[in-house]
């Protein structure tokens, strides 16, 4: 055990002499560079993240009122309040992510203690991950409900066109969809790893990504509590 | 709006305590074209983050802070990011790196740091560069006593892993 110790101080003693050796580094700071540019697109994944929820919220907010007011306006045919009704509840849980996610990304600072940074960091990337999946999985199941409701504001009876029984048929397609684009991620989500988009759609569309993020919490909440 | 005088500032800093970006680089990373991005992401963030610098508060307290959160999540987004951020003349920050001929005890010290995770990583950081107990608390955000237990932890899987490989002085 003493050799041990006499090798734990010889390393925090070699550490130091190496720390003496980068007093050799020779540091260049592209100054004009770093002063003059604001956001390099690359680095600045937090500020994208919040513009691009900003952006989106610019859009969803305008349809919940939509939806709000069709519902209000349709109330007595409930075959058309119905889906109105089902398209602004998902509305408004977008709407809640987006903002969930403007703030948290707002209460990053990196200059705070790391434990804190890093589950705050993780937090976010979990309602992300979380936001993309009801986009995706969510428009799959929805989209039968959006022609009902935009037909019906070009007073068409979208039942009547299509008939129930073809709709209904396209929102258990959509379910069946769901569940074939769950087992394909899974499947074959590793043999996409030459594409970014295409690993990060199959990543959150298998929940891979989000028991990553998870996960992450939980080792972040470890190392605290230890 | 940044003035000459905080730019000029900040470049002084950033020289003066230039070795902490190198060491959680080459601890972050292990091939040089990501450390070279690490630390150009490191260098946007503590610029962006210097208007919030407290005067109160040690430099290098603070900027191991911002160096280590932006580290851990590049690590973490190392297989999905894009590589290599910038053209080598375009580079916000130029290390001329350090010869790699390192004794083999200093290399297998890089080489257990390695094998730790992103957060117990910046622990062993912390702990070679010989900060006290209380300013590593303040840079991880854990209790004194935490990290006095981690510490140990540290200490004895250390002493663990140099046995295994009958490291001699």
């Amino acid at each position: 055990m003493e050799h041990n110790n006499a090798d734990l101080d010889d390393m925090k003693a070699r550490w130091a002499a190496h720390d003496r050796d980068l007093d050799m580094l020779v540091v260049h700071l592209n100054r004009h560079r770093l002063f003059a540019t604001h956001v390099q697109p690359a680095v600045a994944a937090l500020g994208w993240l919040r513009t691009s929820a900003i952006v989106e919220l610019v859009f969803t907010a305008p349809t919940l009122i939509f939806l709000g007011s069709f519902t209000a306006d349709h109330i007595a045919e409930m075959r058309f309040a119905l889906p109105a009704f089902v398209l602004g509840a998902m509305a408004l849980v977008l709407t809640a992510m987006l903002v969930a996610q403007i703030v948290v990304s707002r209460r990053v600072d990196y200059a705070q203690p790391v434990v804190a940074i890093q589950k705050t960091l993780a937090t976010l990337r979990t309602l992300r991950i979380r936001y993309v999946q009801g986009i995706l999985l969510g428009g799959t199941l929805a989209w039968p409900l959006i022609v009902i409701v935009l037909l019906k504001q070009f007073d068409i009876d979208a039942y009547a066109v299509f008939g129930s029984a073809y709709i209904w048929a396209n929102v258990l397609a959509g379910i069946a969809v769901i569940c074939a684009a769950i087992w394909f991620a899974r499947t074959y989500g590793e043999r996409v790893s030459g594409s970014r988009l295409g690993r990060y759609l199959a990543d959150v569309i298998s929940g891979s990504s989000l028991q990553k993020a998870s996960r992450l919490i939980a080792t972040v909440d470890a190392f605290e509590r230890d | 709006m940044a003035t000459p005088d905080m730019q000029e500032r900040f470049a002084q800093l950033v020289d003066d305590h230039k070795k902490i970006v190198y060491k959680v680089c080459t601890s972050y990373c292990r091939n040089r074209g990501d450390r070279d991005d690490l630390a150009q992401e490191i260098i946007i963030q503590l610029w962006r983050s210097f208007p919030s610098f407290d005067d109160r508060v040690s430099f290098s307290t603070w900027m191991y802070r911002v160096a280590l959160n932006v580290a851990i999540s590049f690590y973490r987004r190392e297989a999905t990011r894009a590589k290599h951020l910038a053209p080598a003349d375009e580079r916000l920050l130029e290390i001329a790196h350090a010869p790699d001929d390192e004794s083999p005890g200093l290399e297998m010290l890089h080489r257990y740091i390695d094998d730790l995770d992103p957060m117990n990583k910046a622990l062993a950081l912390l702990y070679l560069d010989d900060y006290s107990h209380r300013e590593i608390a303040s840079v991880l955000g854990l209790s004194e006593t935490n990290v006095a237990t981690k510490i140990h932890r540290l200490k004895s899987s250390m002493k663990t892993s140099f046995a295994k490989v009958g490291m001699t002085r």
